[in-house]
């Protein structure tokens, strides 16, 4: 009996020095960290949807600049053009700026396309 | 990057927009890979060489622990010999002798740990942005999200609870091994048991939490983007063709962006985690041999106790490859990104 | 290896003669006993020599503190010279001599076990120095 009760008292000791130094508060402070993650998150997903956007905006640009002065080319008119974008998600052409010497018979022909093929009515094509 | 260089869509997405992150201080991070494999082979022959110095140490400190089983042993066979003092002094000496190898290699897999929880810190960003401007927002939100809480709770285990559990598993084992108490080794195969079942479960959870985002925030991404292809359609057909190719261009490149900096990740992580993944397996290895030769001579306990050493030097195998793992496997989901 | 056989029938005599003997007076027969006994570990640490070369071998591979070997071989001398004292005086109706005999080898062990045990919480002292 007086050595079952020692061998489990000394058990309880020992199990006490061994266990003693692993009772630590861990300070867990979800909120803050939750908080913290969620910031993170969203500024790594604008951040790639900003860099997707923005070549988007740029492709855009190109290519629509690009068609306009092939078909400028196809009239024989050598021009500058620069084409603004809408800002929605998926932005579409709705003004451009041209600049160079053109006669008003191609000038009504290049008008009537862009219009036609590109959407962008008079008030939004600026000639300079 | 020869493997950047290929998958790069020059002019459409600049790489720069989504810098690789570096691992700092490793060097065995493969320059100029040609593909995944070739990175990966370049780092396992780099790795190789580095281990024998380990292989050699370790050899030589299984070789005096088969001589402390052996004397224990001999000293066992001597008529009148009392069993308690003699496992008492096996127990001190096999302890001693493995105490120093055990403690370098624990601290060595906690730096791991430590490692490739900052490297993940520097790439889950960047790949949530990639996949983010591949059209995967809501994948790479849920992936990124989960991958850091996840990561979160598995190092802070590890390096708070698990890798303290070890030293406390040892000590039992020590303990069982000087005073042969039952109730002793009883506890040590219960700490062993929470340490396993505790990597299992986080690993389960986390791959459960996966398998749930592919398929939920998959989803969502892909109904986004074909709402995104009707709008198009529906325009004017000069300007719906020129918005078509722009997006498939962007995506593309987008894409290819994600999976270059995804690939080089992978690599990355795997050079963190392969030298000292390595150096623990050897050890591991060498401990369990030396345990089965020891079996044919040595006494149960001194015998016990070896194997409990290398028992330990396998958890903490589990412990560093379950944080490679989990970065891993976060990366191929990135990788696989939409759909 | 003859040496051997020759010794156990040496010892098959003495007990023989022992037996004889009492018939005579119980002293004799118990000194022919101890001298008899005597005599064989003596012969019998003579081949201890090269088991003690091999541990010295052990030991010097090890590298560690050599006082736990010596303990060992202490508490194992102790404890075979213990038990046949312990056993002789049995033989010579003793009992009581015999079992104090018996309490004192094992608190000696006990009390040559200690730098062990100390050894022992030191290493324990030591791992768990690691948990900070």
């Amino acid at each position: 009996m007086a050595g079952a009760v020692l061998k489990m008292v000394t058990g309880l000791v020992m199990a006490a020095v061994i266990l003693g130094p692993l009772e630590k508060h861990w300070d867990l402070d979800l909120n803050r960290r939750f908080q913290e993650l969620d910031q993170q998150v969203s500024a790594a997903v604008a951040k790639g949807e900003e860099i997707s956007q923005n070549a988007l905006r740029q492709r855009i640009k190109q290519e629509t600049e690009a068609y306009i002065l092939d078909k400028a080319a196809r009239l024989g008119l050598t021009l500058e053009v620069r084409v603004d974008l809408s800002d929605d998600d998926l932005p579409v052409p709705v003004g451009v700026t041209l600049r160079g010497a053109v006669s008003p018979a191609a000038r009504a022909e290049l008008e009537a396309m862009i219009r036609q093929d590109l959407g962008i009515g008079k008030e939004g094509q600026v000639w300079v | 990057m020869n493997l950047l260089n290929t998958l790069s869509m020059a002019g459409i997405l600049p790489l720069t927009e989504f810098p690789v992150p570096e691992p700092s201080g490793n060097l065995w991070v493969p320059e100029q890979p040609d593909s995944f494999w070739e990175g990966v082979r370049e780092i396992v022959l780099k790795a190789l060489p580095e281990l024998q110095p380990a292989l050699a140490e370790g050899l030589w400190a299984c070789l005096v622990i088969l001589a402390v089983v052996l004397l224990v042993a001999v000293v066992r066979t001597f008529p009148g010999s009392t069993e308690q003092a003699v496992e008492l002094a096996g127990a001190v000496a096999t302890g001693t002798l493995l105490l120093r190898s055990t403690h370098s290699l624990v601290g060595l897999g906690v730096d791991t740990v430590r490692q490739l929880s900052e490297y993940g810190k520097l790439l889950l960003p960047v790949m949530a942005a990639a996949l983010a401007g591949s059209g995967g927002t809501v994948t790479s939100a849920a992936l990124y999200g989960g991958t850091v809480i996840f990561d979160t709770v598995l190092s802070s285990l590890i390096t708070r609870f698990l890798v303290p559990m070890i030293y406390v598993y040892l000590c039992l084992c020590v303990a069982n091994q000087a005073l042969g108490e039952d109730t002793l080794k009883k506890l040590a195969d219960l700490l062993k048991w929470l340490m396993t079942w505790g990597l299992k479960i986080i690993l389960y959870l986390f791959t459960g939490y996966i398998g749930l985002t592919g398929v939920v925030s998959g989803t969502t991404d892909a109904a986004a983007m074909k709402a995104a292809k009707l709008t198009v359609s529906g325009m004017i057909p000069v300007v719906g063709g020129i918005l078509s190719d722009a997006s498939e261009a962007v995506l593309i490149g987008a894409d290819a962006a994600k999976n270059a900096v995804g690939i080089y990740g992978m690599l990355a992580v795997l050079a963190i985690w392969l030298r000292p993944f390595l150096e623990i397996g050897v050890q591991y290895l060498l401990l369990k041999a030396t345990a089965a030769v020891c079996g044919i001579f040595g006494t149960k306990r001194s015998v016990g106790l070896v194997k409990d050493y290398s028992g330990a030097m396998g958890l903490l195998l589990a412990m560093t490859g379950a944080c490679c793992f989990l970065l891993l496997v976060s990366l191929i989901c990135f990788l696989k990104g939409v759909g | 290896m003859d040496i051997y056989f020759k010794t156990v029938a040496g010892a098959l005599v003495a007990a023989v003669l022992c037996l004889t003997l009492a018939k005579q007076g119980k002293e004799f027969s118990l000194l022919l006993l101890v001298l008899v006994t005597g005599m064989i570990t003596v012969l019998a640490l003579e081949y201890l020599d090269p088991v003690m070369a091999f541990f010295r071998r052990l030991e010097d591979l090890i590298g560690l503190d050599s006082g736990v070997l010596r303990i060992l071989l202490k508490i194992v001398g102790i404890s075979v010279v213990g038990e046949t004292a312990g056993m002789i005086c049995a033989d010579s109706g003793n009992g009581a001599l015999a079992k104090g005999l018996q309490f004192l080898t094992g608190i000696l062990v006990l009390w040559l076990s200690l730098p062990m045990l100390e050894g022992l919480l030191e290493l324990m002292d030591s791992i768990l120095r690691e948990l900070g």
